[in-house]
């Protein structure tokens, strides 16, 4: 069986490196797809724009989204894919650093599978971000979107 | 005792009456005597009845509509209600007119019936009277009619030569102009002093108005500084993660290239994204207590005391072993989550300041409406207590006692959302006892 890509939506490229690394020490790293802004993760996901020449056969395992995106918003992306015939079963993780209230409720009502924050300390986010790259790609099982 | 605002004003309505009466009386019947003939004297002697019957009508009129009920919570002059209660009719300026012609003439009558007793000076003072009684009610124009009036009419009949405008001894002139002038100083006076008071009716009706709408636009100055400060906060921690991410990463992969030397300074670059960590978390919770609204409730103090009690006794600390007394039954009215945090802040600084002490003791009691947390802790002394409650102030080293100073902070804003008070005393050595008292539950 072929393992899913795991789609990190993410701006901040210090975040980036971090969650890299963290994914390299579980031997993920080459799994890991990288998009910059809510609208590159629209057109990765719908293989337009810069990506309508990537290639689309290749199964999705998960998708980790920050919420504070330039462009289109993490919210916004949610609510896109999940409108979308081919991409409405995506799992998709809120990966932020907000702890509100509203966010949370905003993301799971968008139908996010799963909200997490991003902990400050450094140990715990590498832990945090190794388990949920095992989680969603090797544990857990879900309908191929492509 | 001090007499309600309605038996002030009955009183005043009386003497007022009993007064101007009485004058009435004295005046008219001095008038009435410079007649001889019978008839004519019986017959003024009815219409001055019938007048005075008319003018106490019309003032117990106005008197009575005036008059404010049994339980007015307003603390107004008496004055100032019947000045009220006249306005009305006193914004008609044609009133101020029939002042201005009338009274200066009525007081030319009263000069004539008093000229036996003084003599043939003309005591021109007398005419300031309707002047100044006209320039107050009416104002600028009525005020300068009657002065123009007076002066006039006592230029020719009361100053010598007697029907004749002309004024023979300087000295009358002298006094004549004084007149002219006192009246027309007065009406302006008088006019200024009715604009003014007229402008601070209008601030006063208003003033509730812009109270409340300053009020909402200050709250919502406030509560964007708090998003502002959360949101700060907040955005912190992306490099605040990169910093001490990266430092660590150094420390895991390349320690063996650096010197200790290096590795210390590598260490002190992580101790310090660890205290800006807790400072940012720090200020996230100090921007939490004051945002969000408040449910009130009626909560169970002793309870919430306990249940932090038990979250420190399950903690693996060996060194503590703090002896907890808390009072059951202890209520307030508030919120409950906040009420939690305030407790836990209270309660941290109980725990943390006895760290030091042996056998040390917490209280939680009811004194006087207030509930107090009381330990036997390091304490402090009074004089240093000045910004206990502001943020990142603290009265002790690191190296004493760590922390960063938010607790009381927290403690504060929370209270004061209550509208309550927060009061804190101590004794170094001996411990620190902070009480808080909240408003009761409305009936």
């Amino acid at each position: 069986m072929q393992a899913g890509i795991i789609l990190l939506v993410e701006d901040n490229h210090q975040d980036e490196l971090l969650i890299l690394r963290a994914l390299g020490k579980v031997n993920l790293a080459n799994q890991v797809e990288v998009v910059r802004d809510g609208q590159q993760a629209l057109d990765y996901l719908f293989c337009e724009g810069e990506f309508s020449q990537r290639d689309c056969s290749k199964p999705l395992a998960v998708m980790l989204l920050d919420l504070n995106l330039p462009k289109v918003s993490g919210l916004e992306v949610l609510g896109r894919l999940r409108a979308n015939q081919r991409t409405k079963l995506l799992p998709v993780v809120i990966l932020t650093s907000s702890d509100e209230e509203r966010d949370l409720v905003a993301s799971y009502t968008g139908g996010a599978n799963s909200f997490v924050r991003k902990p400050l300390d450094f140990k715990e986010f590498a832990e945090t971000v190794a388990q949920l790259g095992i989680y969603w790609q090797a544990i857990n099982k879900s309908v191929a979107v492509r | 005792m001090s007499m309600t605002p309605r038996h002030r004003f009955i009183l005043l309505i009386t003497a007022l009456y009993t007064v101007m009466g009485l004058l009435w009386i004295f005046f008219s019947d001095q008038l009435l005597s410079s007649f001889t003939d019978l008839s004519s004297m019986v017959w003024l002697s009815t219409a001055k009845g019938v007048f005075f019957i008319v003018a106490s009508a019309a003032a117990f009129f106005l008197a009575m509509r005036a008059v404010p009920s049994d339980d007015a919570k307003n603390s107004g002059q008496p004055l100032d209600l019947l000045y009220a209660a006249i306005t009305p009719v006193q914004r008609q300026q044609w009133l101020g007119y029939l002042f201005a012609v009338s009274l200066p003439l009525l007081m030319l009558l009263v000069r004539s019936a008093i000229a036996v007793p003084i003599g043939d000076r003309p005591l021109l003072m007398l005419f300031m009277f309707p002047i100044i009684l006209t320039a107050m009610l009416g104002g600028l124009g009525p005020g300068l009619t009657a002065t123009v009036i007076s002066a006039l009419g006592t230029a020719y009949l009361v100053v010598p030569p007697i029907h004749n405008v002309k004024i023979a001894a300087s000295h009358d002139l002298i006094q004549w102009g004084f007149l002219l002038v006192n009246g027309v100083a007065v009406s302006f006076l008088s006019e200024m002093l009715r604009r003014s008071q007229a402008r601070t009716e209008l601030l006063n009706n208003t003033l509730e108005q812009r109270v409340a709408k300053r009020t909402v636009e200050l709250d919502a100055a406030n509560q964007e500084l708090e998003e502002l400060n959360y949101a700060i906060a907040h955005n912190l921690h992306t490099p605040l993660r990169a910093l001490s991410g990266f430092s660590q990463i150094l420390e895991e992969e390349y320690a063996g290239r650096l010197d200790q030397q290096g590795q210390d300074y590598l260490q002190e670059i992580h101790q310090g994204a660890i205290l800006m960590g807790q400072m940012i978390e720090a200020v996230v919770r100090l921007s939490r207590s004051s945002r969000g609204v408040l449910k009130h409730e009626q909560v169970d103090i002793s309870a919430l005391a306990r249940q932090i009690q038990c979250f420190y006794e399950q903690q693996p600390d060996p060194r503590q072993t703090v002896r907890w007394q808390i009072e059951p039954g202890l209520t307030a009215w508030g919120d409950h989550r906040q009420l939690k945090l305030l407790l836990r802040n209270l309660l941290d600084n109980g725990v943390k300041f006895t760290g030091k002490t042996t056998d040390p003791v917490i209280r939680v009691y009811a004194e006087a409406n207030a509930i107090c947390i009381a330990d036997n802790g390091a304490g402090f002394k009074m004089r240093h207590s000045g910004k206990l409650f502001q943020p990142f102030q603290r009265l002790h080293r690191q190296d004493e006692f760590s922390g960063i100073g938010m607790g009381l902070a927290i403690a504060q804003r929370i209270v004061q959302r209550h509208n309550g008070s927060l009061q804190l005393s101590a004794e170094p050595g001996k411990g620190t006892i902070a009480c808080f008292r909240l408003p009761a539950a409305p009936n």
